[in-house]
């Protein structure tokens, strides 16, 4: 089976000329057989990126107009929906982003540092509980989740709801393979913090609590 | 007539458990009197992990990766040893694939109506017949 990181190793050392170019009938299989069956999957990762079923659908429709624009890119038998994802997160980037001129809600600074670096910083477990996490309703799993920034949110959204594999989300996102994992890490963190939040308000207790009890 | 030796006595049926009311249950059950489950308890008796993780780090990292389906040689056997003798990897596991499978199964998956999709639909067939 060949990887999308594969296709992408193939595709940048693939000069233009050298691109298959498809026929009008390849090119409708292509587009029908492997594109449109994702249309659902593209959407849910829009409205999570935008909160907005218009910009939403809008972000959908010129990811699908940008597919068939460069179809010849798209080696046949690779994985589609990568390909698909990482067209709709640079729209969403260079449009939507600049568009909705929402101010950051992270230390950049932080994050940059962060970012640049493979080294995480793994901690000791958190005092949130399995048990309260099985409990929660997908109302405040999606509220957690939906609170974190674009980023964050991005990376838990490829890996935990449409299954990418860290080579694959390095794709996707241009970010190599140990960006990957410590965003992902520092993004669970995040959520955890949200969710024990969460718990405390449902009253699940927490063993920081009930050690403070005993 | 068939002899009464042949006739085999009829199985008991197995009692069929509602799934549906041990979660009523346990979302009902108060705050007070939750109780570890009982994996850990029987865990915990033994007394055989190590409260403290020798590299928190190297271990999380390698459980999020199993965890998160990435092609790691072993798996199987590295999850069963770490969980086995380390306490903070035991809990890490364990909180980290309840969180994934939340997110995976509880969260909700936003689909296009189908107005949407037929107007996509629409605008992709008209580039279609420009290209032509």
């Amino acid at each position: 089976m060949v990887t999308v990181s594969e296709v992408y190793v193939h595709l940048n050392s693939m000069s233009e000329s050298q691109r298959k170019k498809y026929s009008q009938e390849e090119k409708d299989s292509i587009f029908d057989g492997e594109f449109m069956p994702h249309m659902d999957s593209m959407y849910n990762f829009a409205f999570r990126l935008t909160f907005d079923e218009d910009d939403a659908k809008d972000l959908v429709q010129d990811t699908y107009l940008k597919a068939y624009r460069f179809i010849n890119s798209f080696e046949q038998g690779t994985n589609a929906k990568a390909w698909l994802f990482r067209i709709l997160k640079n729209s969403f980037i260079n449009e939507y982003r600049k568009k909705s001129k929402q101010p950051a809600k992270v230390d950049y600074q932080e994050v940059e540092t962060f970012y640049n670096s493979d080294d995480v910083d793994y901690q000791g477990t958190t005092d949130l509980r399995v048990d309260s996490v099985k409990d929660m309703l997908g109302d405040e799993i999606s509220n957690a989740l939906n609170s974190l920034a674009v980023d964050f949110r991005t990376v838990i959204i490829l890996c935990d709801l449409e299954g990418f594999t860290y080579e694959e989300m390095a794709k996707i996102l241009d970010i190599p393979i140990g960006t990957v994992r410590s965003r992902l890490h520092r993004a669970r963190n995040l959520l955890k913090e949200k969710l024990r939040s969460y718990a405390q308000y449902m009253g699940y207790k927490t063993d920081s609590e009930e050690e403070e009890e005993n | 007539m068939p002899s009464i030796w042949a006739i085999k006595p009829t199985p008991k049926k197995k009692r069929k458990i509602n799934t549906s009311k041990i979660c009523i249950i346990k979302i009902i059950r108060p705050a007070g009197q939750r109780k570890q489950s009982e994996m850990d308890k029987e865990l915990d008796k033994s007394g055989q992990r190590k409260l403290e993780c020798a590299d928190v780090s190297r271990c999380f990292q390698l459980l999020e990766r199993i965890i998160d389906g990435n092609n790691i040689p072993d798996s199987k056997e590295i999850i069963q040893e770490k969980l086995a003798k380390c306490q903070p990897c035991f809990e890490h596991f364990h909180l980290e694939k309840a969180i994934k499978e939340a997110i995976h199964t509880k969260c909700t998956k936003f689909c296009m109506s189908e107005d949407m999709k037929s107007d996509i639909r629409k605008k992709i067939q008209e580039i279609k017949l420009d290209a032509r």
